[in-house]
Formats: structure tokens, C-alpha cells, sequence
């Protein structure tokens, strides 16, 4: 006799449980933001990306022979823009350290970075979550940093080839405590970080080029561990899909270890974005012992009060304020209030558009809409639009003041789109006025009913959906300038009768 | 205390080849001029701050603008190790 | 004439006596003479010598030469020299051919100085005796048995065998006013900052600083008048009107307070050293100078501090030189690490490895707190010291160096000795004060300096105390024996 053991009979502490639900991930995820100054951060090469290799590297970023660094101003002013926007503390002075390594894409054998004494101190940035809460991360520190090199391996035989045109670049590292729980509640943060140093024009965020890198520190505990399980780094993820991906695969992987009674190895892993998952560096950086000391071919930088103030003034509003006031002041939904301030680009595209009183949600629908599908099908970026938020402008105020029908308006976008006349000059040549006058309309009402008598007559005898033939076929014959609101009252007055 | 054993990590750190014969020699005078060093310890310096410049001057700051335009060639003629513009060094793995 | 000042050949040259082109071919010849006993060169640049010559020449005939123009001169073989070899005297950089001009360099080009050859010296700049150079230990001229000092042993050698009438050096611990003073010569360590660092080929980046090496006071002041300069390339440049040096030079000393250290004149001090000290102290309070004694508790704390922060230092550095953008590349190596560790472990001289490795404990995880941010304390206690002892006096006055020109050899395979030969001078770098030493006299046939020191950005003054020493004496004036020819 075989007897099926169902679950429900076993005792309790063999019940198969859903251990999942006991575990809980640590997320602290530390950017590495390159700030879109000229030149680079020691030295006076340019710093642009995508130049043929070594034709950006001077003789300081080379690190030849007696060369010495000379900081640049503007990355000073973005790091503090960034502190101001994070509320964090900036502190009185800063002092620049070097990180003693090896590495080919390191000319000096050391990068210049900051270990005490931080540009940017404790702050925080506040992020939406799916569910709508708020939730606040905290920002334990950034600091600025100078970039290193390339390696290339394509096309070399047992070697490598180094390209030193990015050594030099500034960078803001940015990290903050681990306060993220979730892999997507990882990415809204990075998400948000990312509209902020665009917002803040400190970083184009390009992340393909490189612009914004991210290393995440995911451990994992049960619920109720006071204590932090071991922290496993991933190194250089530079898409927010991956980053999802390979965070949850590695909670996933410690989680799957523990169980099995293993430990988590404190180790640097790298995300296989081809096999998705991560795996342990090749290379172990030696003993990470930096020796840290303060770069004596630099002075401490001073940050007095009025210098902050100045840069206080510079700050533009934020993503989350003007999220809240287009909320508030244009009535705009969460959702669209989202899309719009996505960008600060946008959020000023379309603030221009209603400063030329235009009402806010028609606005909103077009510029999401039409103006949205022709960028992506051109793949053109809001600042790259043919047609300027004045032309734009003109054409809503033409729907909006009932001059032409919402149909009509999408023919004169498109010649919007490719000339470079006014809304008004396009409806006049193609005399695409609405036709809004009751006789006019009627009369083509008159003229479409008789025209057919069969379909009339079916709809007299019940057949309601015979209205929209109606309808399409006095627009039809009007060339679509028939206001339709009007047309439908009319008609329905007239078949009803 | 300098051991054998820290010589041939800090020649590990430093990137220096040193052979079994000359880690002795390390040693000694690693150990003599530590030896000095120790005389340091007995100066009370609690409330001292550390002086990393003489004179506690202030970092400038350089207006951000491009003003080295490389020509490639004068560099790398340098070193004769390189190809298609880039430096070669034996395959670095990441 | 090769025994003539910069004034002297600068008048000469104006007065139209001599020619730039005769005098570069004169010091040409000696360097040709006497160098292969003196090594004191590294390279000798004779075609472009004559270039610049040439120019300086036209420069006179047109009536618009400066007061340096068409001086022949020399670098020490640390400052970058564009498309000439520049090589610290290490294997590791024995195949660089410099890129660009340090600033020091380009000034002094501007000011129409002509290149005869860069100068020997320890390899990059450590030591004090210029025995530990790749291409061979540098004699003493007035006891080719004897060693010239170091760093800048090549500079000093070369300037007081008049291979040349000048020349630059260096100073981190020294290394400009202890060979000057083993070999009869006035070296000038500017306050930290003054000269540009741009170029000099960095051993310890909180203490080097260029200087000029030369026959007399006035000299170094002319010289001083064209290197000094604010330089917006180097973040450590000060930015400070620099003065006439030359202006000052006169000024009466009545009045002047000499302090002298009480521990630079212990009972440790050789007799004969004390007595030419001695002696020259009388001379100034002659010359009005009012003397007192004031203390540096701290300063025999120098050597541990100096050892600790300049090792440190440069550990950081030389961590550029590895083989992959320029200078020397060990053969074949397998990988990466292999790569790193044949190049620098042949690269690289002995005592630059020794002191490599020093500063790599130092600033290791453990021991950075213990000896590192406790010497960089230390040091701020020093800067104290001084600054309260010159509140009471002007100028402070010792030794230069404890002992005259020792043997070759004597002191190389005892770094601790070798490393006290630079007691008095090392506290000067780690207070980036100005200092200047002068020749004071002779101790059985050898020179020996005194050194005077001053508060930061005082050279004018130093120069002045030195200059008006050197008006009263003729130490400044001999000339060893064996190449006075």
C-alpha cells in the first residue's frame, strides 16, 4: 500500500518552509558620476569622451617625469552643487589623498582621491517606491577622485593595450549607507540619483560611455540578525537592468549558500551579463592595502561660507520640487507629472509651452504624446527638437482655442516638424480652418443623409452603430474640418428627429 | 619589529624584485632607522595636528578650460612598446 | 676667466672683453679636461651650448642682453630639459629624453644662461655623498679621495673645479648646502615654495626645492633674481612678489640678531669646527651684529622624522616608474606583475630600493599612525620651534655639516652615519625655512661652511648676511689646487 504523504500531514517541523520569507537583503550601492567638466580634474587635457587613444593624455596625466597637479575649479563647484542638493554637510576644508596601487591604467602608481576629510559629508536623497511611499537613503559621503585609464585586449596577442585619454577625468564617488532592501528599490535609487546629477547639469549620466558606474555591497541576514552578514561586492554595472539582475542573482546565490550551511566569502565579483550571474574577479587586487596619505603636491581646499552661498544661488530646482509643483500647479497627474520632470530638459520644454497659456494637461498630452513619438522615431533628444517650445506652443493654442480639431493639428505638426513656418501660416495656406459655423455644418449633415438612405434606414430600425458611419462620412467630406463635438450634437439632433 | 616575512611583503607592495640574499640586508637597515624612529614615540603630541605643508597655504583652483593640446607622437616616443597608439604591456585579466 | 664670478663674466661680456662663444668654449674645454677625473657630468650638451651662444652673442651686439645672458651653466641632472637626456642619475630613466622644460629650466633660458651639460648627482636625489649615481660616484676636487657631498654632488663638484661658474641643485635634506659646503661653494635652499616645482623631478614633494650653486653671495642672488617666481603649474608655488635680491645685498648688518642654536653647538662638535664657527662669528658681531643663544628642543628628532616623511614620499613618487609609458623595461617579462617587479628591481639603485621599501612599511596599514601622521605631529612642532626662535633673533647660525669631506666609501654601507651628515640641514626642509651656506673656512686643507638660517621668504636678508661676510673674507675666492690650470 503506498501512501502519498501529503504535505498537510506532516508535522510542523518538517513542514518544507518557505525559508525565503526569513531572509533579508543589504543593498549599499556606491557611484562612480563623471562630471562633464572641460578639462580634466589635475590637469588641462580635455576630458570629452570617445577621442582616438592618447590624444587626451598630457604630461601630468602620463605622470612623466616632475609633472604636478593643479585642481579645477568647476569640479569643486559640482561636487558642492551635489552636496547642496542632498542636504549633506560640506565642510569647512578638503584635503585630496593618494591611493597607493598598481595598475597599467594608472600612470602614477597612485590615484588621487579623498580619504578623511570628504568635499561632500553625510546626506541623504528621499525615492519613490513602486507602492507610492516615500522612502528615505541615506548618503554616507562622496568625493572627488580622478579617473584611470583603459585597458584594451581586441585585436592583441597576449597583451593589453592602455589608453590613458580618460586618466585624469573627475569623478564623484558617491556612497551611500545600506539602506536599500530590494533590488528595484536599488535601481529607484539609481534612477534617482541619475535625473539628480542631470538635473543638476554635473554629469551628462551617460551610462553606455561610462558616465555613471555603479558597484553594489549586497549581503544578506535573517529578519531578525542584528549583525551584517558577509558583504560581497559587484563591480562595474553599468545598465539598470543589470544591476537588478545581478543584485538579485547574488542575494539569491548567499542566500542559497547559507542554507546549505556554507559561507558567504567577503570577495569582489563581476556581473556576466551573457550567463547572468556573477562570478569572482580573476585577478585578486593585492592585499588592498592603499596606504593612504595626504598628496603633498596639494593644499587643502577651503570651502568658506560665501563660496557656498554662491553656489547655493546656482542650484536649479530640483527633481522632487518641481515634480511636487507640477503636481500642484499644473494639476497634472503623478504619472505625468513623472514623465514630464524626467528630464530637466523636458521639465523646461514644457513649462515654456504653458508660460504661452496653454492649458497644462493639453500640453502635457502632446508633448508626451505626438512630440514624444516623432523624437524617439528620429531618435532626436527634447533639446534636439525641430520644432521649439514657442512653435509648439502656436499649435496648442490653435486646438485649444477651437480654431482646428485635434485631428487636423496632427497634419500641421508633421509640417511643423519639417519646416519652419508658424502653426498659423500652415492652417492659413492649407486652409485648414474648423468649419464651427451650425448652417454649414448641417447642411453637410443634410447632404450625407441623403446620400444614404439604406444605411438611414437601418439606423432607424435600430442599428445604433450606424452613427460613427455617419460621422466619418461628414468628416470625410468636410476634409476632417468639421469641429466633431458640434457635428455629434447635430447629428444626433437630426436622427433623432 | 621588521620580520623576513614583511620584507618580502613590502617588496610585493612596492613592485620591487628583491632576492633571498638582499632580504637580510633590507632587513637590518629597515630595522636601524626604525630603531631611530622608536625615539618618536616618547614626544607628547595629542594635541598636535599633523602638518602636511609648512606654511598652511590654501589649494588654488584652475578655471576649467582645455589648455594642452597632446600631440600624441612626442610621447610615445618614449617607449618603443607600443601599437596603434596605445601602450603595451603583457595581458592584464580582469 | 674660468675662475671669474657670474658678475664678473657678465661684465666682461657687456664690456665686450670676451665673447659668450669664447667663454662656452673655454668651460667646454675644461669640462673636456677635467671631467673624466671629476664625473661630475652626466651629459655634456656642447652643440646646443654653442647655439646658445651664438644667440647670446647677437643679443649683445643688438644691445638687449640681460645680466645672464650668454652665461655658461649648468642643471642638475633632475630638472626636465627638453629633448636632452634626463636621467636622476638612474638606470630607470638612463633612455629619457625629457619631453618638456621644468620652469626653472625655461626661466633661465629666458634669462640667456647657456646649457654646458647636466650635472651628476645620488640617484634621484638620495644621498649624501653622490656615490650612489649609475653612472659612477663623483670626486671631491679639492681630494679626489674625498666625495663631493650630495645630492647635488655633480653641481658642486663642477662649480668648484670651475668646470662651469654655476650651476642648479636640489635640497630635500641638504642636498644643495651640504655638498657647498664640502666643497667651498655657496648654496642657497630657497623657502618651500619659492622656486617652482614644475619639472624637478619629484624624491619628496613637502621638502625639494631647486636653488642655485655658486661661487659667491652675490652670484646667488643674481641667479635668484631670475628663478624665483610664482608659478601657477605647481599647486605648492607661492604666490609672492619675489624682491631684487641683488638690491639688498649692501645693506649695513648693525644691529642684525644672529641666534645660535645652543644643540647645533653641543659638546659632540668637533673642536676644529667649533673654532672656524667661532671665528666667524666674531666677524659678524664686528660687523655689528648683536649674538644670542636660542634653543630647538625638538631638533634631534630630525633624522627619524626627516626618514620617515621623505621615505614615505617618494615610495609614493617613484611608484610612476614602471616600465610601460617611458624609461627603463626589463627584457620579456612573462606577466604583468613580472613586468613591474624586473623593471624597478633593475631600474632602480640600491639605496633608492632601500628607502622604496622604508616608506612603503611606513605608510602600510599598522604602522601608518605609529610612524607617518606621528612624524607629520612631530613635525608640526618643529615649524613651532622655529618660529618662536625667530621672534627673539633675525638670522640663526651653525654648521653646515659636522665633519668636512669624508672618505669614498667611508660612510656607504653605514646608512645611519651617512644619514647624521646631514644633522643641521635636514630641520631646514622639514620647516621649509630658507637657508644658505657659505664657505668659513679650512680644516687641514678641506672646506668647511657655515650655514644661516632665516624665517620664511627672508633670502633677501640671507644673502645680505652672507654677502657682507663674504666682502670680509676670502674663503669664497680659493680655488683647489689641481684644477686651477
Amino acid at each position: 500500500m503506498t501512501s502519498a504523504i501529503s504535505k498537510k500531514s506532516l508535522p510542523n517541523q518538517l513542514q518544507p518552509s518557505d525559508k525565503a520569507d526569513t531572509w533579508e537583503s543589504v543593498i549599499g550601492l556606491e557611484v562612480h558620476v563623471q562630471l562633464s567638466t572641460q578639462s580634466k580634474l589635475f590637469s588641462g587635457a580635455a576630458s570629452a569622451y570617445g577621442a582616438e587613444a592618447n590624444t587626451q593624455a598630457c604630461a601630468v596625466d602620463l605622470a612623466l617625469p616632475g609633472v604636478l597637479p593643479v585642481l579645477n575649479a568647476e569640479a569643486v563647484n559640482m561636487a558642492i552643487k551635489f552636496g547642496l542638493s542632498i542636504q549633506a554637510n560640506i565642510p569647512h576644508y578638503s584635503i585630496f589623498a593618494r591611493k597607493n596601487y598598481f595598475y597599467p591604467d594608472l600612470p602614477k602608481g597612485y590615484q588621487i582621491s579623498q580619504h578623511e576629510n570628504p568635499i561632500v559629508g553625510a546626506g541623504h536623497l528621499t525615492i519613490s517606491l513602486e507602492n507610492g511611499e516615500q522612502k528615505t537613503i541615506r548618503i554616507t559621503r562622496a568625493h572627488l577622485e580622478e579617473d584611470a585609464g583603459k585597458s584594451l585586449h581586441e585585436g592583441f596577442e597576449n597583451m593589453s593595450g592602455i589608453d590613458l585619454n580618460r586618466a585624469g577625468t573627475p569623478l564623484l564617488e558617491i556612497v551611500s549607507e545600506p539602506d536599500l532592501t530590494s533590488p528595484k528599490e536599488a535601481v529607484v535609487y539609481l534612477k534617482t540619483l541619475h535625473t539628480l546629477v542631470r538635473y543638476l547639469d554635473i554629469s551628462d549620466g551617460n551610462l553606455q560611455e561610462g558616465s555613471f558606474r555603479c558597484d553594489a555591497n549586497v549581503s544578506v541576514r535573517k529578519t531578525h540578525q542584528k549583525q551584517l552578514g558577509k558583504r560581497v561586492e559587484i563591480k562595474n554595472l553599468n545598465s539598470f537592468r543589470f544591476i537588478e539582475k545581478a543584485i538579485q542573482y547574488e542575494i539569491d546565490r548567499q542566500i542559497d549558500v547559507l542554507e546549505r550551511g556554507g559561507s558567504v566569502e567577503q570577495e569582489t565579483r563581476l556581473y556576466d551579463t551573457d550567463k547572468q550571474e556573477t562570478r569572482p574577479m580573476r585577478s585578486k587586487e593585492d592585499a588592498k592595502d592603499y596606504r593612504y596619505f595626504t598628496d603633498p603636491d596639494l593644499c587643502p581646499v577651503v570651502i568658506t561660507a560665501d563660496f557656498i552661498e554662491k553656489i547655493k544661488q546656482t542650484l536649479p530646482e530640483l527633481p522632487q520640487q518641481r515634480h511636487a509643483r507640477f503636481q500642484s500647479e499644473y494639476k497634472l497627474s503623478l504619472y505625468d507629472a513623472s514623465l514630464l520632470t524626467s528630464t530637466r530638459e523636458l521639465a523646461d520644454y514644457y513649462e515654456e509651452v504653458v508660460k504661452e497659456k496653454i492649458p497644462a494637461k493639453l500640453a502635457a498630452n502632446w508633448i508626451m504624446g505626438e512630440l514624444a513619438a516623432a523624437l524617439n522615431k528620429s531618435n532626436l533628444t527634447i533639446l534636439e527638437s525641430p520644432i521649439n517650445a514657442k512653435r509648439l506652443a502656436g499649435l496648442l493654442q490653435r486646438i485649444a482655442d477651437q480654431t482646428i480639431s485635434s485631428t487636423i493639428a496632427k497634419d500641421v505638426f508633421e509640417e511643423l516638424w519639417v519646416s519652419q513656418k508658424t502653426s498659423d501660416e500652415i492652417i492659413q495656406e492649407k486652409n485648414l480652418q474648423q468649419v464651427t459655423d451650425q448652417s454649414a455644418i448641417s447642411k453637410l449633415i443634410d447632404e450625407i443623409l441623403l446620400k444614404y438612405p439604406e444605411q438611414l434606414a437601418d439606423y432607424k430600425s435600430g442599428k445604433d452603430k450606424l452613427f460613427g458611419f455617419f460621422v466619418g462620412q461628414v468628416m470625410k467630406a468636410s476634409g476632417g474640418k468639421i469641429n466633431p463635438q458640434q457635428l455629434n450634437n447635430l447629428l444626433k439632433e437630426k436622427l433623432n428627429q | 619589529m621588521v620580520t623576513h616575512e614583511d620584507v618580502i611583503k613590502f617588496a610585493d607592495l612596492a613592485k620591487i624584485a628583491i632576492d633571498e640574499k638582499q632580504i637580510d640586508h633590507y632587513l637590518k637597515s629597515l630595522q636601524s632607522i626604525l630603531d631611530l624612529a622608536g625615539q618618536m614615540e616618547v614626544v607628547d603630541t595629542t594635541s598636535v595636528q599633523p602638518v602636511a605643508h609648512p606654511f598652511g597655504i590654501t589649494q588654488r583652483l584652475r578655471p576649467d578650460k582645455i589648455t594642452e593640446i597632446v600631440h600624441r607622437g612626442d610621447f610615445q616616443k618614449l617607449t618603443k612598446h607600443t601599437e596603434a597608439g596605445l601602450y603595451c604591456v603583457p595581458l592584464v585579466l580582469e | 676667466m674660468h675662475n671669474y664670478t657670474i658678475t664678473e663674466l657678465s661684465n666682461a661680456l657687456r664690456a665686450k672683453k670676451v665673447s659668450s662663444t669664447e667663454l662656452t668654449q673655454l668651460f667646454l674645454a675644461r669640462i673636456d679636461k677635467f671631467d673624466k677625473i671629476l664625473n661630475s657630468f652626466i651629459t655634456v650638451t656642447p652643440t646646443l651650448a654653442l647655439e646658445q651662444a651664438k644667440q647670446a652673442d647677437l643679443q649683445y651686439q643688438k644691445g638687449s642682453a640681460g645680466p645672464l645672458t650668454g652665461i655658461p651653466f649648468a642643471h642638475k641632472d633632475i630638472f626636465c630639459t627638453a629633448g636632452i637626456k634626463t636621467s636622476c642619475a638612474s638606470k630607470m630613466l638612463d633612455n629619457f629624453i625629457a619631453p618638456y622644460d621644468a620652469t626653472l629650466v625655461t626661466r633661465l633660458n629666458q634669462a640667456g644662461t647657456v646649457l654646458l651639460g647636466k650635472t651628476n648627482m645620488d640617484e634621484f636625489a638620495m644621498g649624501s655623498s653622490n656615490e650612489n649615481s649609475f653612472y659612477g660616484a663623483v670626486k671631491n676636487p679639492w681630494d679626489i679621495s674625498r666625495v663631493p657631498g650630495g645630492s647635488s654632488g655633480g653641481s658642486s663638484a663642477a662649480v668648484a673645479a670651475r668646470l662651469t661658474p654655476a650651476a642648479t641643485g636640489t635640497d630635500t635634506g641638504g642636498s644643495i648646502r651640504q655638498p657647498a659646503a664640502l666643497c667651498n661653494l655657496t648654496g642657497l635652499k630657497p623657502t618651500y615654495g619659492r622656486i617652482s616645482r614644475y619639472g624637478l623631478i619629484a624624491f619628496a614633494s613637502s621638502l625639494d626645492q631647486a636653488g642655485p650653486m655658486t661661487q659667491t653671495a652675490e652670484d646667488a642672488a643674481l641667479l635668484m633674481n631670475a628663478m624665483a617666481s610664482f608659478d601657477d603649474k605647481d599647486s605648492t608655488s607661492i604666490d609672492r612678489a619675489v624682491p631684487n635680491y641683488l638690491s639688498t645685498l649692501n645693506d649695513s648688518l648693525e644691529g642684525l640678531k644672529i641666534g645660535l642654536p645652543k644643540e647645533y653647538f653641543s659638546e659632540d662638535l668637533d673642536p676644529k669646527v667649533a673654532a672656524t664657527i667661532q671665528a666667524a662669528i666674531k666677524l659678524y658681531e664686528n660687523l655689528g651684529a648683536k649674538i644670542s643663544s636660542v634653543s630647538l628642543p625638538n631638533c634631534h628628532l630630525v633624522i627619524p622624522l626627516y626618514y620617515i616623511i621623505a621615505s614615505a614620499e617618494c615610495s609614493s613618487n617613484l611608484a610612476r616608474y614602471d616600465g610601460v609609458r617611458y624609461g627603463y623595461r626589463c627584457n620579456n617579462p612573462t606577466d604583468l606583475k613580472d613586468l613591474y617587479e624586473r623593471t624597478r628591481g633593475e631600474g632602480f639603485g640600491n639605496e633608492v630600493k632601500r628607502r622604496l621599501l622604508m616608506g612603503t612599511y611606513v605608510l602600510s596599514a599598522g604602522s601608518y599612525d605609529a610612524y607617518y601622521a606621528k612624524a607629520q605631529k612631530i613635525r608640526g612642532l618643529l615649524i613651532q620651534e622655529f618660529k618662536e626662535a625667530f621672534q627673539q633673533v633675525d638670522v640663526l647660525l651653525g654648521p653646515t655639516t659636522p665633519t668636512t669631506a669624508f672618505k669614498l666609501g667611508e660612510k656607504v654601507n653605514d646608512p645611519v652615519s651617512m644619514y647624521l651628515s646631514d644633522i643641521y640641514t635636514i630641520a631646514i626642509n622639514l620647516a621649509g625655512l630658507p637657508a644658505i651656506s657659505i664657505p668659513a673656512g679650512f680644516i687641514d686643507g678641506l672646506p668647511l661652511g657655515m650655514q644661516l638660517i632665516g624665517s620664511p621668504f627672508t633670502e633677501a636678508k640671507l644673502l645680505n648676511t652672507a654677502h657682507r661676510y663674504q666682502q670680509e673674507t676670502d674663503w669664497h675666492k680659493k680655488v683647489p689646487e689641481n684644477f686651477n690650470l
